[in-house]
Formats: structure tokens, sequence, C-alpha cells
């Protein structure tokens, strides 16, 4: 909390994730860095697969071996994370750092009742009585929007909706009034009117108490609605980065191009199926040379630098990154289809 | 490796069981198995060649002045036992009755097994009530107690000791088989069978029972060991095959009280120790290699 | 629930009736003459045809057989052939036995079993878990009857630490419930291995890494309790195969329970006691089962009584 705004709340530098395997290191992650601010809304998108979710779990210190991370900084709220011991760690996840995961239904105990899973995140983390608790998950229950928090608190997960079930998660990541909270898929696994609600709550949460927040998600309509800065990742880096409209509006990235076009958008009423994106993301154990979107590009046409030199992120714009060897031809493209 | 990279992909990627299926090396517990059962079986086959002696004959030379010979101590290898017999010999043969008994009662009870839990998971309904409670009351009752019972008014016949294990060990394979052909039952061939008008029978017999077979040989062999376990119980008590058939737990049974004399003790719990062993460890590697997961009851 | 309790209790008594119907059908097929047998080898024919009458044995199976029911009803199993003590204070005199020693013999399983799986589990592939396979396969495959010897050979014979029998000192109980729990043990280590290596994988336990708990928290309190239910599954249909186990253990340590009791009763033909032994060792193993399903119930919201 302290002194701070002038550092960020969350500083990722270089982070580099690999898991070793009998056939060589398996890069998921591979040299990316962002910053997130105080109250920040920032998505992650990617298709699985694309290091976004091995991000997360870097962060918070959650990578077990064979995998290994390495960064020159992950600091929060000041303090490099890197430095510290697993007990210190320890001690952020869940108190500062708050985590939504994917499934509320796995990843619930089946077996405790849903008010004791909110009390011993408390008492694990601040020493607190068992009633002391108790009062307080009822009443982080029934600032999430579960009707009956003081009843509902004696339920165990299989006795609710999905749709609870990602609230009561939610309870979860914000019981010890963290200042960033991390939302790995937090909608997938919802329909789709439940999804609408999850992110409205949580937005609306996270404003109230000046949370920042980063989401990792598949689908560019959750961004979209969501998020006010955004990373796209491919194959373990990031291709594309900046203030979500703008992204969205005017992308920068073939990849982002091609995510945009086979997405469903979250408000549209037709949800017919869309083409996905052609090929499959490359084999992260051999990176061959060259952009590693260029199979499946459809604007390289085989051009000869996407084969050969590796495109680093480049400002196109004021906060707007791109890796993308030919990002200014998709910038006159973008601005001649907004003109025409 | 197409596509890659979550954590959960890496933890797949490194799992061991695939990795060895992928290599297609022997796994080393299936040939341990492999190896300990079939030394047994050969020593049950050709026991009168095999055996130096004949099991039951009283040797003149067969006790030394205070009692058996200690192994190693004469030209009996394995000594003698408190009457003189060769106690290598007698454990070769007890082989024979060993191996009978991890065979014969063990096919009536999967036989058993097999026609109840079929019929009980294909027809469902009443008759599925029906046959699993009955199944799972006489699992849940003290089955050996009850063969004892059996056993002390019926006398300890051979027949009545195969009966009295098959008693025993019906209920747990039959729920095992009934479990699977519910899974069986759900397969979309089977659906379109009967859509086709194939009859229930011939569903049965075509689709369903040749499914089971991986099953059934693993439960088969994992249930042998609990039969020769058993029927050493049986024998040790004075209740299995009895003498002068030489018969492991028979044999642990006589000699129990003779604890100055522990060879006699020691060396048929040696046999049955590892052939059950051998049971095990065949079923486990079979289970491995050729999966369906025998859900884990006790055996 | 009260409701499940009284149908699965009245499904018990069924269940008795059933088995107290198999001992009936075996006392019938018996080779000897019961009422020469109670009257005593030197009594004239006519004093053996007295107690025939006496005992209704010149009535018909189905009068027999209703008055056999009607008397086990009553917990009245008659008198024993052979010290005629009423047969029903025999068994009170020696439940508890079996009783106390079950209790040591679980509590041993359960403790060993679950503290090994779980130990296997948090530090897979290491020293323990590598060879977690071998012994737990050889301790199923030593037959019961001849641990107890072995131990009993060893400890109480050679080292003289522990009595060679019997039930008269404290001490006496380690190495019956030793050898009637280590199997046991075996098992459950590998089924808490399994279930609580799935466990350590799935999504809630890194949901509970992720909210910061500790580790021995984790261990201890979720994935615990998590691998406890498939261990009661396995517990609550195995207390008959257990009681097998007691016959021979008590049978080996001279420990005077229902199963010792039991085989002497085999040994000396008193048919009585035997099927005393028979109806209350099944019904002992019947209220278990059910307690083990109780508890489940309480352990696992998801289960149901069925």
């Amino acid at each position: 909390m302290s002194d701070s705004a002038d550092h960020p709340l969350l500083e990722v530098r270089n982070l580099v994730t690999r898991f070793s395997t009998q056939e060589g290191d398996l890069i998921a992650v591979d040299g990316i860095s962002f910053d997130i601010e105080r109250g920040q809304r920032f998505g992650i998108v990617g298709e699985s697969g694309s290091g976004k979710s091995a991000t997360l779990w870097s962060i918070i210190g959650l990578i077990d071996p064979p995998g290994s991370v390495v960064a020159d900084r992950i600091s929060f709220d000041g303090v490099d994370m890197l430095g510290m011991s697993r007990e210190e760690r320890r001690r952020i996840r869940g108190s500062r750092i708050g985590f939504v995961m994917q499934d509320p239904l796995a990843a619930l105990s089946p077996v405790f009742t849903v008010g004791e899973q909110i009390a011993e995140t408390i008492r694990c983390h601040e020493s607190v009585s068992r009633s002391e608790a108790k009062r307080r998950a009822i009443e982080i229950l029934d600032s999430v929007g579960i009707p009956d928090a003081a009843e509902r608190v004696r339920t165990y997960p299989h006795e609710l909706s999905g749709g609870m079930r990602q609230r009561v998660a939610i309870a979860i990541a914000l019981a010890c009034n963290p200042a960033l909270v991390i939302a790995d898929e937090p909608t997938t696994a919802l329909d789709v009117t439940i999804q609408a609600q999850v992110l409205e709550l949580l937005e609306e949460l996270c404003k109230e108490r000046g949370v920042a927040v980063l989401v990792v998600t598949h689908d560019l309509g959750v961004i979209g609605r969501f998020a006010d800065h955004v990373a796209v990742m491919y194959a373990g880096r990031i291709v594309e980065q900046g203030p979500t409209e703008q992204l969205l509006r005017s992308p920068r990235h073939p990849y982002t191009e091609a995510l945009l076009v086979s997405q469903p958008r979250l408000d549209s009423e037709r949800r017919a199926e869309l083409p996905a994106i052609p090929g499959a993301p490359p084999n992260l154990l051999r990176r061959t040379p060259g952009c590693a979107f260029q199979p499946r590009c459809h604007r390289s046409n085989g051009r000869e630098r996407c084969c050969e030199d590796d495109p680093v992120l480049h400002a196109v714009e004021a906060e707007h990154a791109s890796a993308c060897h030919f990002s200014d031809e998709l910038g006159e493209i973008g601005a001649a289809s907004r003109d025409g | 490796m197409s596509t890659a990279a979550s954590p959960a992909d890496v933890e797949e990627f490194l799992d061991g069981a695939a990795r060895a299926r992928r290599t297609g090396r022997v796994d080393p517990v299936l040939l341990s198995g492999c190896v300990i059962v079939g030394f047994f079986i050969v020593c049950a086959i050709f026991a009168p060649w095999i055996a130096p002696h004949d099991p039951d004959f009283q040797q003149a030379d067969g006790l030394n002045g205070i009692g058996p010979w200690a192994p190693f101590d004469s030209s009996y290898l394995l000594g003698t036992d408190e009457l003189g017999r060769d106690y290598l010999s007698r454990l070769i043969y007890g082989a024979r009755v060993a191996i009978f008994i991890a065979i014969v009662p063990n096919a009536i009870a999967m036989v058993i097994a097999t026609l109840v839990g079929v019929s009980a998971g294909y027809f469902r309904g009443r008759v599925d009530t029906i046959l699993m409670r009955i199944t799972e009351t006489v699992m849940v009752l003290p089955a050996f107690l009850l063969a004892l019972a059996l056993i002390s008014v019926a006398g300890s016949g051979l027949w009545v000791v195969v009966i009295a294990l098959v008693l025993v060990s019906w209920t747990y394979a039959a729920r095992v088989v009934y479990g699977e052909v519910l899974r069986i039952r759900e397969a979309t061939f089977i659906e379109a069978a009967r859509a086709l008008g194939a009859s229930s029978w011939r569903i049965i017999f075509r689709h369903v029972i040749p499914q089971l077979r991986g099953l059934l040989v693993t439960y088969f062999t994992l249930n042998a060991a609990f039969m020769v376990l058993t029927e050493a119980g049986l024998g040790f008590l004075g209740f299995g095959i009895q003498p002068p058939t030489p018969s492991w737990g028979a044999m642990i049974g006589a000699s129990r009280d003779l604890l100055f004399w522990p060879w006699l003790i020691i060396l048929p719990g040696v046999c049955l120790a590892l052939l059950g062993m051998g049971f095990y460890l065949l079923g486990e590697g079979l289970q491995r290699r050729f999966g369906p997961r025998v859900p884990t009851a006790r055996l | 629930m009260l409701r499940v309790i009284l149908r699965r209790l009245g499904w018990v008594l069924v269940t008795l009736a059933a088995v107290a119907t198999f001992t009936f059908f075996l006392t019938f097929l018996l080779p000897q003459d019961v009422a020469r047998t109670i009257a005593g080898d030197k009594v004239s024919e006519a004093e053996v045809e007295r107690v025939r009458q006496e005992l209704g044995l010149n009535d018909s199976p189905a009068i027999q057989y209703v008055r056999y029911m009607g008397r086990v009803a009553r917990l009245d199993f008659g008198y024993s052939f052979v010290n005629r003590q009423p047969v029903g204070e025999i068994i009170a005199e020696r439940l508890p036995r079996t009783i106390s020693l079950a209790a040591v013999a679980i509590i041993f399983q359960l403790v060993v079993g679950i503290g090994l799986g779980l130990a296997t589990a948090a530090r897979a592939n290491g020293v323990l878990d590598r060879t977690t396979l071998s012994w737990a396969v050889l301790m199923i495959s030593l037959p019961t009857f001849w641990l107890g010897l072995i131990l009993l050979y060893v400890f109480a014979f050679e080292l003289g630490w522990f009595p060679l029998g019997g039930a008269d000192s404290f001490s006496a109980i380690v190495l019956p419930a030793i050898t009637l729990g280590i199997a046991g043990a075996a098992w459950y280590s590998r089924v808490v291995r399994q279930a609580a290596s799935e466990t350590l994988a799935s999504d809630f336990v890194k949901e509970l890494r992720a909210k910061g708990l500790p580790r021995r928290t984790i261990l201890f309190k979720h994935v615990l309790r998590a691998s406890l239910s498939p261990v009661l599954t396995m517990m609550a249909i195995d207390f008959g195969f257990f009681l097998g186990g007691a016959v021979l253990v008590e049978t080996v340590y001279a420990w005077p329970g229902l199963g010792l009791t039991s085989y002497q009763a085999i040994e000396t033909g008193d048919t009585p006691l035997l099927m005393a032994c028979v109806i209350v060792g099944s019904a002992f193993v019947l209220i278990l089962n059910l307690a083990a399903d109780l508890v489940r119930t309480v352990i696992d919201p998801r289960v149901r009584l069925g």
C-alpha cells in the first residue's frame, strides 16, 4: 500500500517459464513484460497453449517442478517477488492477490461448506476468531449478491448453481481485501447469460474496492466488455498490447485480426459456428526461426522476412505495441477501412 | 506433440505410464509376476519329476536324535518334517494344491459372477435390484465364518472346500462385472445392435461378454491370490484340503506348536507369500498394460 | 435421514433372519445325532428318546424352523454341547474381546494406511513412494496366520517382549492387532495414495494453494478429507473379511474372542455355540457396515445413504 504512486502495482519484466521434458525444454512463456496499475483491469487473451495460464501461475509462484520460472523482475506493490521465500509468497497469495479459477465446481472442495471455505481463507491470513471469520464470510457472500447469505454459508458447492459457485469463488478471492485479483478464464465454464452477470459483478466489486484485475481468457468478447488494457499472447509471447478499445478497433497484428474474425461477439444475437483460425499453434519444444505465427498468417504470403527474422514487440502508437514486421500495413488497412 | 504448453499438457506429457507404453518396454511388474507364477505352475505340473523324494514317505533316516533335520544339515536339502518326510518334496507337491485352488474354485466363482453381473447390469429393473441387493448383502457378511460353518457340518471334502471358496469370493467379482456392464451398456454400438432388432442374448454373448474379457482375466489373476491365501487359512485351521495331500496352509497348521523348528513354519509361508505376490503382481501388470482398472475392492 | 437409517436397520434384521435360516439348514445336515450328543454316551436309548421329545426333534422341520427362529429372535441360542453353559453367556463373555481387538486393529490400519498413503502421495516418486507397491503387495500376500506365527516366534518366543498368547495382560493385544490390521493398512495406503494424488493434481488443490493455505493445512485438512471417503467405502464392505481374519488371528494368539470360540466350537462339535457365533458375528459385521456408511455421509456430503 504505502508510499507508492510512483511504481505500478504489478511489474513483470522478461518472464520466462520453461518445463524440462525428456524431449527438451518446453518454453511456455518466452520473455514477456507488462505492468498493471492500481485499479486497472488488464486482460490477456490467446488460444489454449499460448502460455497465458502459465503466466498467471508464474506470477503467484505456483509453477512446480519440472517447471521453472526466471525473470528480470516480478514485483508486486514495489516488492520483488522473485527474491521472496516460499512462505512469504504464500502469505501474499489469497490476501494481497486473490485468485479466481476457471471451473468453480472443480475449484471448490466438495466436502466443506462454502462458509468454511471462505472463513479458512480469512483465518489463514489474519488472526481472527472463528466466529469473526464466519461473520465476515456471511458479509462477503452477501456482497457478491448471494441471497440469504446467512443461510447459504452452510451449503456445499454441489448444492449451488454454476453462477452461484463462481460468485462464491469471487467471494473467496476478495475475502482478505486484495489489491489485485487474478482471474483465469473466469467465465468459460458458465452459461452465456450467467457470464455477463459474473463479469458485471466482478467489475462492480473491483471498482467499489479499487482492486486491480488481471483476467486471462480466450474470449475477446470478455476482454472487450471488461478490460481497459489488453495483451495478446501467441506461442508464449506477447504479440500485441495496448488499450482495449484501440486494439480491438484497429489491430496491428494479423493474429489479433484473425482472433477478431473468429470471435463470436458477446452481445450478438446470432451465435453461429465461426471458423477458427486454420492451422495449429507451433511446437514449443522446437522453435523455428522467424515469426511463430507465420505458418498460419494470412498476411505473410511467404515473405522472406517473416520466415527468417524473429519479430520483436515495438511501439506502433502511444501505449500500443505490435510484434509484426508489417504492423504498418495493418494500420493502413485499418485506416482505409475506417475511412471507406 | 503438435500443440503444447499449458501446465496440464505438460503434466500429461510427463506421465510415466504413458511413456512406458510409448517406448514399449517390458513392465518389470508384469514380468516378475509371470516368472513367479510360471515357476509354481511348472512345479505343480512336473512335481513327480522334480521332487527328490516321495512327499508322503517317512524316511528311515528322516529324523535325527532330537527331531527333524534342519535345512542344509543333511541329504534332505530343506530338511525334514516332524514325521521325517522330505520337506522340499512336500513343498513342491504343495504347489499342486495351490495351483488347483487358484484355478478351479476361482473359475467357478467367475462364471457365477459373470452370470449375476451381466444379468443385473444388462436387464436392469427388478432383476438388477434383486440380484445386486443379494450380492451386496452376501458381500458384507463374514463369508469366511460361514464357509467354516459349512465345512464343519459337511466335512472338509475337496468339493466342499471348493464350494466354500466360491462362496467367499463370487460377490466381489459380481459387483466388479456389474459395474463394467453398466458402462458397456451405454456404448452406442449396443444401442445400434438393439435398434437392428438383435435379441438380448445375442447382444450379451456377441457384444457384452467379449468386452468383459480383459476385466475377467485381470480379476481372475488377482482373485487367484485370494483363493490360495484363503485355502491356506482353512488348511491352517485343519479344514482345507485334507492330509496326507501336502498343502502349504495345512503344513503350517501342523507345525504351529513346533516353534523350536521354525523352518517348518517359515518355508511353506514363504511359498504362499511368493505365489500370492506373483498373482498380485501379474494382475497389477495386466491392469497397467491392458486397463481396465479393476476397482480396488479388497480381495 | 432417520427413515433411511430405520430402513437400513430393517434390512439388517432381514439379513440376519436369512443367516439364521442358513444355520438352521446346516444343523439339519449334521451327521451326528443331536439328542444322543446332549444326553451323553452312557444313557439308554429310552433316555435319548426322552431328550429328543423334549427338544422337539421329532416334530416336522417346518415347526422346528419356526421354533428355532423364535428362539433366535429372543437371543436364546440354547446350551453348549460341551459344558452345558447357556450359549448366550459364553458369547457375552467373548464378544467384547473381539470388539476390543477389532477396534485396535481398525485404528492401526487406518492410521498406518492413511499416514503412509498421504506421505507417499505428498512425496510422489520419493524413496517411500517408489517402494510402496512392492511392500504393499508383500504385506497383502503374507498369509495372516503365518505372519502371526512369525511375529509370535520373533517377538514373544525369541525376544520375550510380549506374552505368547492369551489376553491376560495389556500388551497382549499388540501383536494380534498388528497382525490383523497390517494387510488392511497396506490396502488402504494404496487406496489413499491413489485418491490423494488425484486430489493433489486437481483444480481445487490449485485453488487452495492460490488462496495461500499452508501446505500442511492442504494436506491434513483437505486432501485427507477427500481421501477418507474411498477408504471408508472399502472398509464398509470389508468388515466381513476382517472377521474371517479375526478367526485366524485369534486362533494363532489364543485370544479368547468370537473367532477362537468359533474355532473351538468346530473342533469340539459344539453346534449351538458355532451357530450363535455365526449369527452374532454377522450381526456385528452388519452393524459396523451400517456405521461406516453413516460416517461416510458425514465426511462426504455428496454421499447419500441408500
